[in-house]
């Protein structure tokens, strides 16, 4: 890229928010935390979606990152479902009381 | 020069709302701190000349997606003894052991795109409507298909929300 900003730079930014939202996921017991660092990791992978997309001047990369909001719409009414009907019977959303499906 | 600075600014901004995510022991906090670091994330799509999904940012994640997340945290409406324990020590150890492995993969593949020759023009403007054709004509069943989805998560979350029937 002969001016602006390098494509390198984006990705970089890309690959530590994704760093982060992993390290989240890893070391928080909330459940709701863990969740929000699902989300920064899908944040961090469309940055570089919509990068590589400028940096090969076409737009496929922003028609996936588009699909890829949608999604994360209905992923999270769903996850955020699950957790409210996980809290209605265990009264906890720390993820190691959630053993239903251990015996 | 300017568009640089801005971008480390906008970077920077995010990652230090990432880092405040994690470190905040509310879940309130952590939920006003990533809509932060998203509206940072919607800077770096204008930047990258993506202005419809800047906006598509601002409204669906900013606006709809964090305010569901806040509106589920204040409907539990936890005490501080509920906010789930501490993380342990060899979480800690173990975490970033392997956020450092996963970071030294990352930038290998980082560097490993650097190596790659783009044939477009990246300054090639990517207006709005182009974005539209490109939807509407190329992927217009991926787009229908994904209606279909968000209908059937609806339905979904209507059925894992309703509280269960008396005796059943």
């Amino acid at each position: 890229m002969e001016t602006g900003i390098p494509l390198n730079w984006f990705l970089a930014l890309s690959a530590i928010l994704f760093s982060l939202g992993a390290l989240g996921v890893l070391i928080k017991r909330n459940i709701i935390i863990m969740f929000m660092s699902i989300e920064l990791m899908l944040n961090a992978a469309n940055i570089a979606l919509v990068a590589f997309s400028r940096a090969h001047g076409n737009l496929d990369g922003q028609i996936v990152v588009f699909f890829t909001m949608t999604l994360a719409a209905a992923e999270v009414a769903i996850g955020l479902a699950i957790i409210v009907a996980l809290f209605r019977i265990k009264r906890t959303i720390d993820v190691d009381r959630a053993t239903l499906l251990k015996w | 020069m300017l568009l640089k600075g801005l971008f480390i600014l906008v970077a920077l901004g995010a990652i230090a709302g990432a880092i405040g995510m994690l470190v905040s022991p509310n879940p309130v906090h952590s939920a006003l701190f990533l809509v932060w670091t998203l509206f940072c994330v919607a800077a770096v799509y204008l930047l990258l000349g993506a202005e419809f999904l800047a906006v598509v940012q601002i409204i669906v994640y900013a606006g709809a997606i964090m305010v569901l997340f806040l509106f589920i945290i204040m409907l539990l409406n936890l005490r501080r003894d509920e906010f789930g324990p501490e993380p342990m020590s060899s979480q800690w150890t173990f975490g970033l052991i392997f956020t450092a492995l996963l970071a030294i993969g990352l930038v290998s593949v980082i560097s490993a795109a650097l190596a790659l020759k783009f044939s477009g023009d990246p300054l090639a403007l990517t207006s709005i409507p182009d974005l539209a054709k490109e939807l509407f004509r190329k992927h217009l069943l991926a787009f229908e298909i994904a209606s279909l989805i968000l209908l059937i998560a609806m339905v979904g979350v209507v059925v894992l929300a309703k509280r269960p029937k008396e005796g059943a």
